[in-house]
């Protein structure tokens, strides 16, 4: 039936002081879907047997309920209460480590010879700019994860196309993959300690006595948290316009395109305002990435029998073990 | 229903923990459904046409990236429109704690409050007195974090005028606590001020633009006087009003700095607004 058989134990990602044990995964469905989400003007009533997948044509009009429904195929997987447990690990881990911090009495200081020469291209020449520079990074990231969960989710889901349980389950999906890329980061703030590129103009440039300088904000550089959780929400986003037509057929190159835009100008503006090395962009750039496809496609998005296995194919099950010292967390592929 | 999903949504986004398919179940979906109740062009209320004063306790929850604001109100009147009672909200950061309470008056399209506000600073200080400030120097540390106390009175009116309504907020604040000899970073106002006396005024007009009047647009300007460091800060910018459901609003707002003495990027203006507000109300 599979191609092989993998547990991993990634109790050292996400760790738990106890709870009960639940299946992330339900037992796969096979019950047929209608072939699309997005059913024709005027589809006849579905089969009594699946009233989920009854399709509602809008009115075209820019009014609540214009557009057409969306469905949640029932072959794909809800957002669960294994699924809040998970994000709920994730996000008691971030905060867990945030709170712990670097360690700044041995700080990663050593500079790598591709982020020097990137800094010297790219750093703003004056401290005037990169302020801006980070001015617009900071607003960058908050359009970049708000966009999807504000604007994709509840407006054009939940609100134009009068689908809620749709806008609900991608805005949920989108929590929990930025609520992983977060752990993630920042256990690699607490693991690195790496000193950010403007930590050495503290005391010259900048007043040591500037927060900046003085808290451990100053050794939070590996990985970039601004750009990682930029692609996160940028790449979930383009996942689910790939699998419901939120903005309707063939509407998802836009969204994927823009998200994936804002999130490498966010990136480059870390560099610009001398938070980050290159190196910490493009790690967080590809884990943001990687994590924001994983977690829609493996955890939710799954494919028919039909559809051929793969990424999100029922053959692919995620649990939660319950251990001596917590909570790991398992999988099959 | 939009009561059902907001209560999911935000136990979803903002708790970020165990919302679970029963919540998704209960939202429901796929039918039609009505346009949004309630009158077109005006602020948000009265949607409960109960004349008859009640005591009642109600909730605005603001919630977007990076910030949950909730705020609880007891009063007698009707929560959607005339009524009198208290306000109280929290407020808790990654840099600060405090809250504030106060009376409240509504009588539309009149609202009053008055009430204090306490901040306790985990990090920031006191600022020393310059001439002008950067975004760095208002994250000044020296190891004695500010904490102080303001009074506020706010007056709001929202009188309709024309297809939308004028939106005027007048208010005066009155700083304890901060010394004489040293400057503070309010994050209510996001100015760099001199205690104790702080006044503002927003003016704006706020109309509808689309989907029968859910969406609206308001251009504001906003002014700033601190008459202790003399100086004036003035803002212009635009908000952004989405009624999706009838307690639930999506809301925005971009009003940058236009003029001020220092340079405090996106910490100078009012960009603390991408989200949605939550409104709930019970009698009591």
């Amino acid at each position: 039936m599979s191609f092989g058989r993998a547990v991993a134990g990634l109790i050292a990602l996400f760790v738990c002081w106890g709870g009960e044990a639940r299946s992330a995964v339900a037992a796969p469905t096979r019950s047929a879907t209608l072939g699309a989400t997005q059913a024709p003007q005027g589809a006849p009533s579905a089969p009594a047997s699946e009233p989920d997948d009854h399709v509602r044509p809008g009115s075209g009009k820019f009014e609540r309920g214009g557009g057409d429904s969306l469905v949640w195929r029932n072959s794909w997987k809800r957002y669960s209460v294994g699924n809040g447990v998970l994000t709920g690990i994730a996000l008691t881990t971030f905060i867990t480590a945030y709170a712990i911090g670097p360690n700044p009495e041995e700080p990663w200081t050593s500079h790598i010879g591709i982020d020097e020469e990137a800094r010297e291209w790219l750093r703003a020449p004056g401290y005037h700019w990169r302020q801006r520079a980070e001015d617009f990074s900071d607003i960058g990231l908050t359009l970049a994860v708000s966009y999807p969960v504000l604007f994709d989710s509840l407006i054009v889901s939940s609100w134009y196309r009068n689908s809620p349980d749709v806008g609900l389950q991608t805005a949920l999906i989108d929590v929990e993959a930025i609520s992983f890329t977060l752990a993630i980061q920042s256990l690699a703030n607490l693991a690195s300690s790496r000193e950010r590129p403007y930590g050495r103009t503290c005391g010259t440039e900048l007043d040591p006595n500037t927060a900046d300088c003085v808290n451990d904000n100053r050794y939070r550089s590996f990985f970039s948290g601004h750009t990682s959780v930029s692609f996160a929400a940028a790449a979930v986003n383009c996942v689910h316009h790939t699998q419901l037509p939120i903005y309707g057929k063939d509407g998802a190159l836009a969204p994927c395109i823009g998200g994936f835009a804002v999130a490498g100008t966010v990136g480059a503006l870390r560099i610009v305002s001398d938070f980050h090395y290159l190196t910490d962009v493009l790690t967080g750039a590809f884990i943001g990435t990687g994590v924001g496809i994983a977690v829609p496609l493996v955890l939710h998005y799954r494919k028919d029998d039909a559809d051929g296995r793969g990424l999100g194919s029922e053959g692919i099950e995620v649990r939660l073990i319950p251990t001596p010292g917590g909570i790991g967390v398992g999988g099959t592929f | 229903m939009a009561l059902r999903f907001i209560t999911s949504a935000a136990l979803g986004l903002v708790l970020l923990g165990s919302a679970g398919s029963a919540m998704a179940q209960v939202v429901g979906g796929g039918t039609g459904a009505p346009p949004p109740a309630g009158p077109v062009g005006v602020p948000l209320g009265p949607r409960d046409p109960d004349p008859e004063p009640h005591m009642f306790v109600s909730t605005a929850v603001d919630v977007g990236f990076q910030y949950l604001r909730p705020r609880g109100s007891v009063g007698y009147g009707n929560p959607w429109g005339t009524w009198v009672g208290v306000d109280a909200n929290p407020l808790v950061s990654g840099t600060a704690a405090g809250g504030y309470a106060g009376l409240r008056v509504a009588l539309p399209p009149v609202d009053l409050r008055a009430g204090s506000r306490y901040i306790y600073s985990f990090s920031k200080s006191f600022l020393p007195i310059k001439d002008s400030y950067a975004r760095r120097d208002i994250e000044y540390d020296d190891g004695d974090p500010a904490r102080y106390l303001a009074l506020e009175g706010e007056l709001t009116l929202s009188p309709i005028v024309g297809p939308g309504y004028i939106l005027s907020e007048s208010s005066v604040t009155y700083m304890t606590g901060v010394p004489e000899d040293q400057y503070v970073y309010t994050e209510q106002l996001r100015i760099v001020a001199a205690a104790p006396w702080i006044f503002r005024q927003r003016l704006g007009y706020v109309f509808p633009i689309a989907a029968d009047g859910a969406l609206k647009l308001g251009i504001v300007g906003e002014y700033l006087r601190d008459p202790d460091r003399e100086t004036d800060t003035v803002r212009g910018g635009i908000l952004l009003r989405f009624r999706l459901f009838e307690d639930l609003e999506a809301r925005a707002n971009f009003v940058p700095v236009l003029f001020s003495p220092d340079e405090l990027g996106i910490k100078g203006g009012d960009f603390g607004q991408l989200g949605i507000r939550w409104t709930w109300a019970e009698d009591l």
